[in-house]
């Protein structure tokens, strides 16, 4: 019930005036009023949330910065000063780290167009068509999500083993896209149902076609759609562990996380700081993009998520 | 209900078009069905067979495997280990469901709130967590809890609880089921409280301020107004962290190699993971993850299903 | 840098080239290893730190050498998730590495369950018994020789001889006599350092512990005559090392719940001056601050009553040709190069001990020498050469069991619960 009232309110349109976290919503008057008292107390609140939350990714940041003679002291060095840049030229002279780097990049590259892609078509067959089966999308969707993949991961590398595709791009990025897609679709479907379907029956009106009115008038308001599942795809294969280890055989192929592991070894002590390091430079092209999209991504959760 | 005519629902035309279109829907769902048949469900099915068969290590390097049709099965179910393991995942994942819902709903609620600036910089905060892959934040975490260079028991021991210098945190269960869940819950709340957020805002403005005139007090406006509103996206993030939470490994594999008590931590992830690449036994392996698949679909079963019907309603409008 | 790198292994080559000829001419028939094209890649995997950088060019230039056309590739792999990755990849007949680099306690695991080609008939010719024999046991299954040993790292005490002369303490001769060292130390602390504990002892380091039964004459678990394993933890002599311990924990000792990670690093609360004994592989001593090396003398771990050395666990690797190997002659090849004097002396250079016992000699002094850890290696005993002994790894059953110890648990209850988790996974079809 409570769904559809979402999607007539004027705010609901995801791809319209979707309110951005960051923009906010204006607050009522009387509202305002009787919360200027607390407001300070509740500003006070959220920023120490702010910093409670921050705090893990500003030890990383920290200890990658602290020299390695000074990280084991019984009092810890709360700021990096001296700034020791030791750990970060350490990995940035490290080819293996740009090779990994550049593997990671591919994958995620080729995951995430194709994610999109079949996600978006798919989106479109849910979202505008009826058809015997559609409703097995959500089904789909969660059951994706509960697959012990611990288990799963040999019977992958056994496939993809026959079929000639391990330390491939092609076999790492079609597991991972398996992983994700369907909640691409289920994402991007949300987007779709928010475009009201008599926009493009105007335009076929005007003369387009049916498939010329879409791409004229509902694909252009899908900008925040396309980027949330972009993040999601991203982030999904920019972290994948365990089929990267074994999909990933031969070691010139190994991507980000599997290079991470280099830091620590039998016969020296994991190397915190070139750890941190390496850490803070796979976490920063994520950080980028999640700032770059990231008053875009706020309306997009939404939609995905009222649609069902 | 307010009805904007402008926007009526896209069901009448969708259906008109149903009549006239039967391939192509089919032709664009196709590349997603291809897609996850290839990666999940043929291993799937592969992985349902083999837990009907003697697979081990010998098997993996080419002897044939032997049927044993419902042995492993019935060692895995019989096993009271595995009920602990069950019941302690169950808990451990309830656990970290409740505390992420609340502390992202309170975040998402908070952010509704406060000033711009105090909201920005809890959702840059809530953003860079966000962001950081899982090996990154385990990690990050294992320093932190360090028991002797780490900040946190510096920390607890400089704010009067001497007893916690040195204190080995993974050591022991619920020390390493703490140190775990507030992993779990650190990296969970980011998305809960943005699509909470995303939620909360999406209530009109005149609702919130017709309840207001009509004198209810903030936290009736909450429960009464705000909440009911957001809920669709609420159960959602619930359920996906109910699975999620559900087979969290990687945070508990990390923290049991420092030792002390496999045995008393692992959960249904890290025993899967230890029964077949631990212990060489791929089928028995197979056999608890498929259990583990049914369990989660019993688990959620009626979660699922009201959100399904909510689907259905809605596309019958 | 890169120039010198050149030459050392253009001269290596030259001797490399010599050494082969020689083997070959007196080649032994390895029908079962050979086959394949005379052609191809040879993958080969070691891990990380442990064969050093000139013995991998070494390799490499002179296999090529000897074998026009054909490659040799060198990968390094990562010890975390080892086991996962060898698993898979090693069962795979175009993914297998041809010569992979093996920890010698899973070597009798994968020995087991075929993932290795059988190298009996090439024994003699890589080093017979001048190979170290406790690895040669590790990876032989069946009869027959699956993996041979490729390095192995010696276990000692550092211990810190300027705080042992102000506490008028000698260099302890027996286990007993460490652990009142370790006491008396604590209790002396000439350094008046805060917190200041004997030794350092984690449970984590799982192979300084199982030093303390070794040397007792005790192991996890013996085999019965019909085959079968018994554990034997729950027996008067393991006992008395693990009340040796337990002491220890409960009056001179720091870390004993230390993460395997902190357990790794045995140098850092040393060179804090925290502790005044720590145990570690030989490798741990270019880890110790240049101002601690000073004041540190270096001991074997001590045995029971006076005189040699005692009984430890020596860490190190095996290395086998895979079974899914398809240029197996050519990666046969390789291995001699391997057990060629050449490798095997710059694997020594490294500070290891080299898989043939012959090359000791070429192990650069240092605190310890090469003749201390040649003894300790030759008086290395191994956790059981078990089939399932990976798996009782796997399962962290040794871990936990020492974690539980150094918690306080009662030793005989925890000791006779490990022996029967330790029985059913060895008594496992």
């Amino acid at each position: 019930m409570s769904t559809s009232t979402f999607s007539r309110t004027p705010h609901g349109g995801p791809s319209r005036t979707g309110p951005s976290p960051a923009a906010g919503s204006p607050a009522p008057a009387g509202r305002r009023k009787r919360r200027r008292r607390s407001r300070p107390v509740l500003n006070a609140i959220a920023v120490l949330a702010a910093l409670v939350w921050v705090f893990p990714v500003y030890w990383m940041v920290n200890t990658a910065l602290v020299p390695t003679s000074e990280l084991f002291t019984l009092t810890p060095r709360f700021v990096p000063f001296p700034t020791s840049f030791e750990h970060f030229s350490g990995v940035l002279r490290d080819e293996k780290f740009w090779s990994a780097l550049r593997m990671s990049a591919i994958v995620a590259l080729v995951v995430v167009v194709l994610a999109v892609l079949f996600g978006f078509l798919a989106a479109v067959a849910v979202s505008r068509f009826r058809f015997r089966g559609r409703g097995a999308l959500i089904m789909l969707v969660i059951l994706v999500q509960m697959l012990p993949a611990e288990a799963l991961f040999i019977s992958q590398f056994r496939m993809l083993d026959d079929w000639n595709l391990l330390s491939s791009v092609p076999g790492l990025s079609l597991l991972c896209l398996g992983g994700i897609v369907p909640f691409t679709v289920w994402l991007l479907r949300g987007f779709i149902d928010g475009v009201p379907v008599e926009l493009e029956e105007a335009a076929m009106v005007d003369g387009c076609s049916r498939v010329g009115a879409f791409f004229r008038v509902t694909l252009p308001l899908l900008g925040p759609g396309l980027v949330t599942s972009s993040v999601f795809a991203f982030l999904h294969t920019w972290n994948e562990y365990n089929l990267a280890l074994i999909v990933m055989t031969k070691t010139d192929h190994a991507t980000l996380p599997l290079w991470l592991r280099s830091f620590s070894s039998e016969t020296s002590a994991t190397d915190w700081g070139g750890v941190m390091a390496g850490s803070t430079l796979i976490a920063v092209p994520v950080i980028a993009l999640f700032l770059s999209v990231h008053s875009r991504m706020g309306s997009g959760l939404v939609a995905g998520a009222v649609k069902g | 209900m307010t009805t904007d005519p402008g926007l009526t629902p896209a069901v009448p035309a969708a259906r008109r078009r149903h009549r006239r279109t039967q391939l192509t829907p089919y032709l664009l769902v196709a590349p997603v069905f291809v897609a996850v048949i290839v990666a999940l469900g043929y291993p799937l099915v592969r992985q349902i067979v083999m837990s009907f068969q003697e697979f081990g290590l010998r098997q993996q390097f080419g002897q044939a495997p032997e049927w044993v049709g419902l042995d492993n099965y019935r060692t895995v179910l019989s096993d009271p280990a595995m009920l602990r393991v069950l019941l302690r995942s169950i808990v451990f994942c309830l656990v970290c469901v409740v505390l992420t819902m609340v502390a992202g709903t309170a975040l998402a609620v908070l952010m509704t709130v406060v000033s711009r600036w105090a909201r920005l910089a809890l959702q840059v905060a809530l953003l860079f967590v966000w962001a950081m892959p899982v090996m990154v934040t385990v990690t990050v975490w294992q320093w932190l809890f360090d028991s002797r260079y780490g900040v946190v028991n510096w920390l607890l021991s400089h704010l009067g609880f001497t007893g916690m210098e040195g204190h080995a945190w993974t050591a022991d269960p619920m020390g390493l089921f703490t140190v775990a869940a507030l992993i779990v819950v650190w990296m969970s709340v980011p998305l809960v409280a943005f699509m909470s957020y995303a939620g909360l805002s999406q209530v009109p403005a005149e609702v919130m301020e017709a309840a207001s005139l009509d004198g209810a007090s903030a936290w009736r406006r909450f429960r009464s107004v705000m909440l009911p509103l957001a809920l669709p996206v609420i159960m959602i993030v619930g359920l996906l962290q109910i699975v999620w939470d559900l087979r969290v490994f990687t945070q508990i594999y990390v923290l049991q190699q420092n030792g002390g008590s496999t045995d008393d931590t692992n959960l249904l992830g890290t025993a899967i993971y230890r029964l077949g690449i631990g212990q060489g036994d791929y089928g028995m392996a197979s056999a608890l993850a498929t259990v583990v698949l049914i369990l989660t679909l019993l688990l959620t079963w009626k979660y699922i299903s009201t959100l399904v019907n909510q689907q259905k309603e809605a596309a019958a409008r | 840098m890169d120039a010198r790198i050149i030459k050392c292994a253009a001269a290596a080559l030259a001797v490399g080239l010599l050494t082969v000829g020689c083997s070959s001419a007196s080649g032994g028939s390895g029908e079962s290893v050979s086959g394949g094209p005379d052609k191809g890649t040879v993958r080969v995997w070691f891990m990380q730190d442990s064969i050093p950088q000139d013995a991998q060019d070494y390799l490499k230039t002179a296999f090529e050498k000897e074998h026009p056309g054909s490659t040799l590739k060198i990968e390094i792999q990562q010890w975390d998730d080892i086991i996962a990755k060898l698993q898979t990849a090693m069962a795979s007949d175009k993914e297998t590495p041809d010569l992979a680099e093996i920890g010698n306690t899973t070597a009798s695991t994968f020995a087991s369950v075929g993932a290795f080609a059988d190298l009996s008939p090439l024994y003699q010719e890589l080093g017979g018994a001048k190979l170290i024999p406790s690895f040669v046991g590790a990876g032989t299954a069946h009869g027959k020789k699956y993996a041979l040993p490729l390095y192995a790292g010696a276990s000692v005490i550092y211990y810190r001889k300027d705080l042992f002369a102000k506490a008028h303490i000698a260099q302890p001769r027996t286990l007993g006599e460490l652990v009142r060292a370790a006491q008396k130390v604590k209790a002396a602390n000439p350094d008046k350092h805060r917190n200041f504990q004997g030794i350092y002892l984690p449970a984590a380091d799982n192979h300084f512990m199982e030093a303390w039964i070794f040397s007792q004459g005790a192991n996890y678990a013996r085999q019965n005559a019909d085959g079968t394993w018994k554990g034997t933890l729950a027996t008067p002599q393991a006992g008395a090392g693990l009340a040796m311990l337990q002491e220890l924990w409960k009056t001179a000792a720091l870390g004993a719940s230390d993460s395997s990670q902190q357990g790794a690093a045995p140098w850092v609360p040393y060179n804090n001056g925290e502790v005044a004994i720590v145990s570690g592989r030989t490798f741990a001593e270019k880890n110790i601050s240049p101002e601690m090396k000073k004041n540190t003398a270096v001991m074997a771990i001590p045995p029971v009553t006076a005189g040699g050395v005692g009984h430890s666990f020596s860490g190190g690797s095996s290395i086998g040709i895979s079974a899914k190997s398809q240029v197996k002659s050519l990666a046969q090849d390789a291995l001699k190069l391997v057990y060629g004097k050449e490798f095997q002396a710059k694997v020594a250079a490294q500070g290891w001990i080299p898989g043939n016992t012959d090359y000791t000699s070429a192990i650069p002094q240092s605190l310890s020498s090469g003749q201390l850890q040649a003894q300790i290696v030759a008086n290395s005993v191994l956790t059981p050469t078990a089939e399932n002994w990976a798996v009782v790894q796997g399962d962290n059953i040794p871990a936990d069991f020492w974690a539980q110890l150094a918690r306080g648990g009662d030793a005989g209850k925890l000791a006779r619960e490990t022996d029967g988790k330790i029985e059913k996974v060895l008594n496992k079809k």
